[in-house]
């Protein structure tokens, strides 16, 4: 587990004040932005695309649905209120196939908040801190500033991919650089702007959105989000909304022009009324994450859905699925992962082993083995509870098939790939594997059982 | 200090100091033995989404080749199919719903699954690639729903990365160092039942790489293909002196 480097109280309490400080004006630029006086040069134009736009589209990672679109947009056009337009913006409010917890703007006015971000968000005013944060850096024109004052800096990003393309070593970087995650390395607003350039965003955010009437302590709330977290797995790519100690200053930022402001006031959004919105999202959030090596996020994200929505069976069945692929693991970092030394080697261990060899690793101790059972146990009791209210559930039998498979249970496999392939139609794209997975099982299970 | 940055100056400094010494061609492959020994024949392949990035470097800006980028997969893609097609093998592509009578929202899903899975085991697949040789990589069984997996052999990952320097950068670089247009390319073949990864091959481009696919990577990868032992039929040809 990454935990960077803890800034000393004396290095923050300067901050703190300065931004306190500094909010009035703040709120004077939200009413009237930095952008009507923008002057744009040659250099600021070739900036402006929307090439990026069209590629998520063309890739299909952005997530749609009528829902979810119409949500965002609302609170994106409140948050924003009846300021004017910046000249070469056009307001989009978007939620990206993405797994990390992120959000980014582009120049032209397209606000990206990743699904991870999505998920762990808790109601309508957390949304509304991210977004004025957001729309901030483009009303500031961040993009053209810090592209004008430190093209080296630019420049640097760009080498990332040089360097991977023709360094030894570093074709992962040029390769990852090919992904969706690789292009947002490229674009520095994906990855933060100078800290200044943050507390201005955070700072004309939080002016924002209690202009719109939204609760500003969301915005405190939404940091302490955040930073809870950023230890719940080794990232390796961390961006500015994963980064603890950025987290912790903007935390104290925030509290501190909620109490240079008091009495505040507004409205948050019950959780229940987001999470109906969102649950496509987080749901399809738990399904990557499994993918993708998070299964802690993944259990805490679909445990949400399973408290929000107790009676839907594809939430309990995400949970299980999630219950599954932690394995070995806890469901929260251990006391010792929390430490410095915990968290390096957990890195190590992310970054040296392949996620069966960490999970044999894991099951090799006692603790690991017990950590195990449990976890299997709670994917099982999910399973036969979907079963139990819905006999006739054909992912709940395939999900007890994979479970019991792990076990070496190979009659018990065979009886619930069995049932799943009786449930499911020919159109199933999933029926040659299990096919393939029945017939495995009903060879190992002749052989006595024994495992592989 | 973020990770991310840190790992960008890492590798700036990578760059600065190799790049003048990198070869302009450079490749290597790491296959399993049991497709090299033929015990696992490839006879068909489906083609998963090409990705590639690229970017034009100047002296003072850096700019995403979006556009470009795209047509340089899409030309990639078309490489690695006309070689393993002129040797017989036949191939499909992942988005390909064939009679399974799935939509195309729920293969997209798939295949969004799959190469989260694929980004997700690159990583280390790169820093460790004689691994491949080992059996350590899998993408799981998923990969088995495709439609087109149920009559492939591989699944097959094309990805590349470049950059491309303006005149003035290139000057620059040669005389005082720095990065120059250069490229790598990736394929990966996977089990398309079971997800192992069997086999990756990896070239690496300096100078003019987007003007031909065929000329920058063509004969590396007809090489490689060999090496590996995928299409027999060029491996024999090359035996008998053709």
């Amino acid at each position: 587990m990454f935990v960077p480097e803890r800034y000393p109280l004396p290095r923050v309490l300067p901050l703190v004040c300065a931004l306190a400080i500094s909010i009035p004006s703040a709120l004077a630029r939200a009413q009237q932005p930095a952008a009507a006086q923008f002057q744009f040069t040659k250099i600021d134009l070739a900036v402006l695309d929307d090439a990026m736009d069209s590629d998520y589209e063309q890739k299909g990672v952005v997530f749609h649905d009528p829902g979810v679109q119409s949500y965002i947009d609302a609170v994106g056009k409140r948050v924003i209120g009846d300021r004017p337009t910046p000249e070469h913006v056009t307001w989009r409010f978007m939620v990206l196939n993405d797994p990390a917890t992120n959000a980014f703007a582009e120049p032209n006015g397209s606000v990206y908040v990743t699904m991870g971000l999505i998920a762990l968000l808790k109601n309508q005013a957390q949304l509304a801190a991210v977004l004025g944060h957001e729309t901030a850096h483009v009303y500031e024109r961040h993009t053209y500033l810090e592209n004008r004052s430190a093209r080296k800096k630019a420049v640097l990003g760009e080498i990332l991919q040089a360097a991977g393309a023709v360094a030894p070593g570093g074709a992962a970087l040029a390769v990852a650089g090919a992904s969706i995650a690789g292009q947002l390395i490229l674009v520095e607003s994906v990855y933060g702007y100078s800290r200044e350039m943050e507390q201005q965003a955070d700072s004309d955010g939080i002016v924002a959105m209690a202009a719109a009437g939204y609760d500003p302590r969301a915005m405190t709330a939404t940091f302490e989000l955040l930073d809870g977290d950023s230890t719940l797995e080794y990232e390796p790519r961390p961006t500015f909304y994963h980064d603890h100690p950025r987290l912790k200053e903007r935390e104290a930022a925030a509290s501190a022009w909620v109490d240079a402001h008091q009495p505040v006031s507004g409205e948050r959004g019950l959780e229940h009324d987001y999470l109906t919105t969102f649950a496509p999202v987080v749901a399809f959030d738990v399904l990557i994450d499994i993918q993708d090596r998070r299964p802690r996020t993944a259990v805490a994200r679909a445990r949400r859905l399973v408290d929000a929505f107790p009676d839907e069976a594809g939430y309990k069945m995400l949970l299980g699925q999630a219950y599954r692929e932690l394995g070995a693991k806890t469901a929260e970092p251990t006391a010792d992962e929390l430490t410095d030394e915990g968290a390096d080697r957990q890195r190590k261990q992310v970054l040296k082993l392949t996620e069966e060899q960490e999970q044999q690793k894991l099951a090799s101790t006692p603790e690991g083995r017990a950590t195990l059972a449990q976890n299997q146990a709670a994917a099982e009791k999910l399973f036969l509870s979907v079963i139990h209210d819905q006999p006739d559930y054909a992912l709940a039998y395939r999900e007890l098939g994979f479970l019991y498979e792990d076990q070496s249970r190979f009659a018990d496999a065979v009886t619930n790939y069995q049932r799943f392939l009786q449930l499911v139609d020919n159109t199933s794209l999933d029926r040659l594997r299990i096919q393939r997975r029945l017939a495995e099982c009903q060879t190992r299970q002749s052989e006595g059982g024994k495992p592989q | 200090m973020n990770v991310a940055r840190r790992i960008l100056m890492a590798s700036t400094l990578a760059i600065i100091v190799t790049a003048p010494t990198v070869a302009a061609h450079a490749s290597s492959v790491y296959v399993q033995r049991k497709v090299e020994s033929q015990q696992f024949p490839v006879r068909s392949a489906c083609f998963m989404p090409p990705a590639a990035g690229l970017t034009k470097l100047g002296m003072k800006s850096a700019e995403r080749m979006v556009k470009e980028s795209n047509d340089w997969a899409d030309a990639l893609q078309a490489l690695v199919e006309n070689h393993l097609k002129s040797d017989g093998i036949s191939v499909d592509v992942a988005t390909n719903p064939l009679t399974s009578g799935a939509s195309d929202n729920e293969i997209q899903q798939v295949i969004e699954q799959i190469e989260q899975k694929y980004d997700s085991v690159f990583p280390l697949m790169d820093k460790k690639p004689g691994e491949i040789a080992k059996s350590a990589y899998t993408l799981g069984d998923q990969v088995a729903m495709l439609p087109c997996a149920a009559n492939s052999d591989v699944l097959v990952f094309v990805r590349a990365g470049g950059t491309v320097t303006t005149e003035g950068r290139e000057t620059f670089s040669v005389l005082v160092g720095g990065p120059i247009s250069g490229a790598v390319f990736i394929v990966t073949f996977a089990d398309a039942k079971t997800g192992e990864i069997l086999g990756l091959i990896r070239l690496r481009r300096t100078g003019n790489f987007l003007e031909s696919a065929e000329k920058s990577f063509g004969p590396d990868l007809d090489n490689n293909l060999s090496n590996m032992n995928i299409g027999s039929a060029r491996k024999n040809a090359k035996a008998g002196g053709h």
